[in-house]
């Protein structure tokens, strides 16, 4: 039995000593306290008979590493979460049931094959850490995103574009862009009001959302224009999916005081060419928005491609 | 100031050299705990500086998209960090390779936190036995920080960071075969200009007694 | 007596020419090679008593260089000096004709050490 000394048992860390076969030589006070469990009842047990959910394997694994490679091996909190389950009894900041542990395995004696776990509680530090990771997100999104609809801003859309292009222009892979405008929208804010205007512009960003692939890019371009960007798509295709989605808008509605308000789009359509492009997916959108506008000359509610 | 702390040629061809040795203790560590042969192929490696170095990584991000870091500080007589940098196709191959063997019936599922532990491990070792044997190398100790893992999607993201202290990088661009497994990682060493001089030193006075 | 030297950096192939000097003395002919391919023309040109040959190189890498050698003459003296130290690398190494491995950095320690052993000096 490890002799118990005052820094083994007072220090702020679980140390826990284990030889080749996964037996527990030594168990100190902060663990004694936190699992109930004392150094008496766990020693020479294998640990992983006590906690079962440890992964006998990966333990195993681990532990060769530090004798390999000479220098400590580790568990980390990030993906691991913890090694003993020890429950949170924090009434505030309560966002994790169970500690959340950093581990250090150190060799404790070479010849006997033994090693040394130190056990670190970083709940609280991890705690803030998601806390910050997901004020973080929201901010890229502010960033990025449109207020009202949540749909992908123009700003974000044309960095975006940019780097599809070079990418998909890599992998030989073609790429389309399909513009639409809602029709006659400035009716519909001039007679239901600008709150319906609005939800109209949220159904449709939310729609657009759900009728395109996971691959393609929906961004509100202004008022009511969406981009789409379609990647890896030849023209063909890409007329075939702005048409299911024209046709999909024909049945939504939104209600009003009125009744049930319906709308339709214009769109058009154009794919990168690096002849009339010449790399700029901006001289691409150009040509989708002509063939927008001639789809609006045209009598609204259709698809027409720029070939 | 930075320009004297450029390797010249003959640095540069001793400090590979060095990384070479390091690289081989590295790779016969990975394949004596993972009990599968690798081979080992010599690494590229490259002394750049902060500038140049992000501009290769731009370029990296450019050919796929997402990139798994892991990093460990290292102090001692040399300071400074690392960065094992892998792209997902290597991870996948990675998860290919270390999860499938054992008990496992679902082949097309790897769950994240899965690779993240092995990415995590394989860059332990790797990190710790090259820097470890270079050290010893150099006549330098050093001592390591645990490691962390992060997920990059973009060059803002890793503009993010605290990478600008460094002035001076060293890029080990690596490919790991495992049997059929490719598995490209760089190792980036990430040095305080201090310990440039002490590397210089160093090489410097192995350089002296050829 | 004639030694060849074989590995694609130069600093490499520096460390090797020290050790081998500091051992043996500097009044035997020591052969440079910077890879495998190299290595067997240069074998078969000069006939040197023993061989000093890496394992990862361009061109042609040091195993198959080895077996190519020992083909050639089925008494070569082949010792690998290398950074890949795997068990597996060693016995592929043996199979291939290689009469001992060194591990690098290689020194006058470990240099004579491999002599000794193989009755060398």
């Amino acid at each position: 039995m490890i002799k118990n000394d005052i820094i083994f048992n007072t220090i702020d860390n679980g140390i826990i000593i284990l030889d080749k076969n996964l037996n527990v030589l030594a168990w100190n006070y902060w663990l004694e306290i936190r699992t109930h469990i004392t150094q008496n009842e766990i020693l020479n047990k294998n640990i992983c008979e006590k906690f079962s959910y440890i992964n006998e394997k990966k333990l195993k694994r681990k532990i060769k590493t530090v004798f390999v490679t000479n220098n400590p091996s580790y568990y980390n909190v990030d993906p691991h979460k913890f090694l003993i389950d020890i429950k949170t009894n924090s009434i505030i900041d309560n966002m994790f049931d169970s500690m959340q542990q950093d581990i250090t395995i150190v060799p404790y004696d070479i010849e006997k094959q033994q090693v040394c776990l130190y056990i670190y509680d970083k709940t609280s530090l991890y705690t803030t850490n998601s806390k910050l990771e997901s004020l973080n997100e929201k901010l890229r999104d502010l960033s990025n995103r449109d207020p009202l609809t949540h749909a992908y801003n123009r700003r974000y859309f044309s960095e975006f574009s940019e780097k599809m292009l070079s990418l998909s222009k890599r992998n030989n892979q073609d790429v389309c862009l399909c513009i639409l405008d809602i029709d006659k929208f400035k009716n519909i804010n001039d007679n239901y009001g600008h709150s319906i205007g609005d939800k109209v512009i949220i159904l449709l960003a939310q729609k657009l959302e759900e009728y395109v692939r996971v691959s393609d890019v929906v961004s509100r371009w202004g008022g009511e224009e969406f981009v789409i960007f379609l990647f890896n798509t030849c023209l063909e295709n890409a007329q075939n999916i702005a048409e299911k989605i024209r046709k999909n808008v024909e049945n939504l509605t939104v209600d009003t005081n009125t009744g049930k308000l319906e709308f339709t789009i214009s769109m058009g359509v154009s794919q990168y060419d690096d002849k009339k492009d010449a790399n700029n997916i901006e001289n691409t959108l150009k040509r989708a928005d002509d063939a927008m506008y001639a789809a609006k000359e045209n009598g609204r509610n259709q698809v027409i491609i720029d070939r | 100031m930075m320009n004297n702390l450029s390797l010249n040629e003959d640095e540069k061809d001793c400090l590979q050299e060095l990384m070479n040795i390091s690289y081989g203790s590295a790779t016969a560590a990975i394949a004596e705990i993972i009990e599968k042969f690798a081979t080992l192929n010599i690494p590229k490696i490259q002394a750049v500086t902060l500038d140049e170095f992000k501009d290769y990584f731009k370029n990296k991000l450019e050919h796929s998209h997402t990139h798994y870091v892991t990093n460990q500080l290292i102090n001692g007589t040399l300071n400074g960090e690392t960065m094992f940098i892998i792209d997902e196709e290597s991870t996948h191959n990675l998860g290919k390779e270390f999860l499938f063997e054992e008990d496992d019936s679902n082949k097309n599922e790897i769950c994240e936190d899965d690779l993240k532990d092995v990415i995590l491990e394989i860059s332990n070792i790797i990190t710790s036995t090259t820097l470890s044997k270079f050290a010893e190398l150099i006549d330098a100790s050093i001592t390591f920080s645990p490691p962390c893992i992060k997920v990059l999607h973009s060059i803002e993201e890793f503009n993010d960071s605290y990478i600008d202290e460094y002035n001076h990088i060293i890029i080990i661009s690596t490919d790991i075969k495992f049997v059929d497994q490719n598995i490209k990682g760089e190792l980036l060493i990430l040095s305080k200009d201090e310990s440039i001089v002490y590397m210089k030193e160093a090489l410097n006075r192995v350089l002296d007694e050829l | 007596m004639k030694y060849l030297i074989t590995d694609d950096s130069r600093m490499a192939r520096k460390m090797m020419i020290k050790s081998i000097i500091e051992i043996i003395g500097d009044t035997d002919e020591i052969i440079e090679a910077t890879n495998g391919e190299e290595a067997l023309k240069m074998y078969k040109e000069y006939k040197p008593n023993i061989c000093f040959m890496d394992l990862t190189m361009p061109v042609m890498d040091g195993f198959t260089a080895t077996s190519k050698i020992c083909e050639h003459d089925k008494d070569a003296k082949i010792i690998i000096v290398s950074a890949d130290i795997q068990d597996g690398s060693m016995k592929k190494a043996s199979d291939n004709g290689a009469i001992g491995f060194i591990k690098k950095p290689i020194n006058s320690e470990n240099l004579k050490t491999m002599l000794e052993k193989l009755n060398l000096i």
